[in-house]
């Protein structure tokens, strides 16, 4: 293993790492957290930085090829869909449920207003 | 067919060794994240499981791509973004047709029920005159 070499599979490794933990990050925010909007906020660390430094490690490990190519594609791609997605489910959320004004903490500006409408 | 456990080998493999390790781990990390799935107690809770575990996977599938060296396994992991993130898209908005066909349903009945007190109260009026 050569030199250049060597560089790269560490740096692909430590980038790797910071996904790994992410990801990490992730799955114990979503097991402490009591309700769904603090959950996807936990959730949605993972979809974005998680895989952004996972899918960049692997392209440093695999170096500069079509697959590369596809890799930086799903990057792109989810930084689009992943917002929008969670999004939606917030929607789905305070739009289905309406259980949020109990869970969350409202200033009471805000909860006066909501009551005079 | 390749085998992915000639792979598992510190010394002739160093780098597909190392990643096979870390998709060890997020196949844990997966089933974790399935037991929230099954435990969380509203529908979005279950979604935002279902989301999580759509990205790791999409990670687990780019590190057997780079692992067997095969390019197509790329176009699967795009392809399963793709469905994912449609798959989590169309059963909210499914969910929230749903819950609004349903608010319209309760306005149309309470309208009918208010109509229908007024009708009520204006013949017992003439019927009171008369």
């Amino acid at each position: 293993m050569g030199t250049l070499e060597l560089i790269r599979f560490i740096a692909g490794i430590i980038l790797l790492s910071v996904g790994f933990v992410t990801f990490l990050t992730e799955l114990v925010g979503v097991f402490h957290f009591k309700y769904v909007l603090n959950r996807m906020h936990a959730a949605g660390m993972g979809d974005t930085l998680g895989v952004f430094s996972s899918m960049l490690g692997l392209i440093i490990i695999n170096g500069l090829n079509m697959t590369s190519v596809k890799f930086g594609l799903i990057i792109v791609f989810l930084w689009f869909t992943s917002p929008v997605a969670t999004h939606m489910l917030a929607e789905m959320e305070c739009g289905a449920d309406g259980q949020y004004k109990d869970e969350c903490r409202v200033s009471a500006t805000v909860k006066e207003l909501g009551e005079d409408e | 067919m390749h085998d992915i456990s000639a792979f598992f080998d510190f010394t002739n493999h160093p780098v597909e060794s190392t990643l096979i390790c870390f998709m060890m781990g997020l196949a844990l990390f997966l089933i974790i994240c399935l037991v929230r799935a099954v435990k969380g107690p509203k529908a979005c809770d279950r979604l935002v499981a279902v989301n999580m575990m759509g990205s790791i996977t999409m990670v687990i599938i780019a590190c057997l791509c780079v692992v067997l060296d095969e390019g197509f396994l790329a176009d699967i992991c795009l392809i399963y973004s793709l469905l994912s993130f449609l798959a989590v898209v169309l059963f909210a908005k499914v969910k929230i047709g749903i819950y609004r066909q349903e608010l319209e349903r309760e306005e149309a009945v309470l309208e009918q029920e208010s109509i229908d007190i007024l009708v009520k109260e204006n013949t017992e009026g003439k019927n009171g005159n008369a």
